[in-house]
């Protein structure tokens, strides 16, 4: 129990030491993966092809089923709370191949990963992230009803888009440099 | 705040590469310090007065 409670101690004792950042090599692959992966997913909501493809039982922790459609009262909902139900599956696999492969594009090191790339790293997330919410402010006074799932929607996905857009861009002005 | 590594370095007779490469960092870091773009932390400043074989105030001041 002791000899646990000092490896435990161990780790938090090097955890401000570590870097939190992946390796160089994945910087590339997960790159192609990232922005191909996202005019495949704006595609695939714009046409509402999402729903028809590979249908498959998923388990659902929360989900609403319809009770009663008639004209009148199509809007009566009801909660069946965690159960089976059928699901087009493909948004989800989109959404964690963009999130995943963003995240390791983003935070990947560079070749000489020195203290500079390290300031310009925090300085563009910072950038990303007042951009990302400053629209979302906006957007949330000018887009209303149903259309505001496509804000949330697509703002899941905006501050990795504009994190590595706004890092590559400083980085092509630093290297040029 | 300024520094004298430009002249330092021409003292010592090396490149932005070949400093770059005794620090660890890039070319491009040596080139934003040396152009007061980015101030260098305690660490690199105390490397570089150890390259240079000086004291840290030797190579930084404030302005």
């Amino acid at each position: 129990m002791n000899n646990l409670y000092q490896k435990i101690l161990l780790v938090f004792k090097f955890l401000p030491l570590m870097t939190y950042l992946f390796n160089n090599k994945w910087k590339g692959i997960s790159g192609w993966i990232f922005y191909l992966s996202i005019p495949i997913g704006m595609y695939l909501l714009f046409t509402d092809s999402f729903e028809g493809l590979m249908k498959i039982r998923v388990f659902s922790l929360f989900s609403y089923e319809t009770i009663i459609t008639t004209p009148q009262t199509e809007n009566i909902i009801g909660s069946k709370g965690f159960r089976w139900i059928e699901n087009g599956f493909v948004d989800e696999i989109l959404t964690f191949v963009i999130i995943v492969s963003g995240i390791i594009h983003a935070f990947s090191k560079e070749k000489i990963e020195d203290e500079l790339i390290s300031k310009i790293r925090i300085d563009s997330l910072v950038l990303s992230l007042y951009i990302n919410y400053g629209v979302l402010v906006l957007f949330n006074f000018f887009v209303y009803e149903l259309n505001y799932i496509y804000v949330m929607i697509f703002h899941l996905f905006t501050i990795l888009i504009l994190f590595n857009l706004i890092f590559r861009y400083k980085l092509y002005i630093h290297y040029k440099s | 705040m300024k520094n004298n590594i430009r002249m330092y370095r021409g003292k010592f007779k090396l490149t932005q590469e070949d400093l770059s490469n005794k620090l660890g960092v890039s070319r491009q870091t040596i080139n934003s310090i040396e152009n007061n773009k980015y101030f260098p932390s305690l660490e690199l400043g105390l490397k570089l007065s150890q390259i240079f074989e000086c004291t840290v105030d030797d190579l930084f001041s404030l302005e």
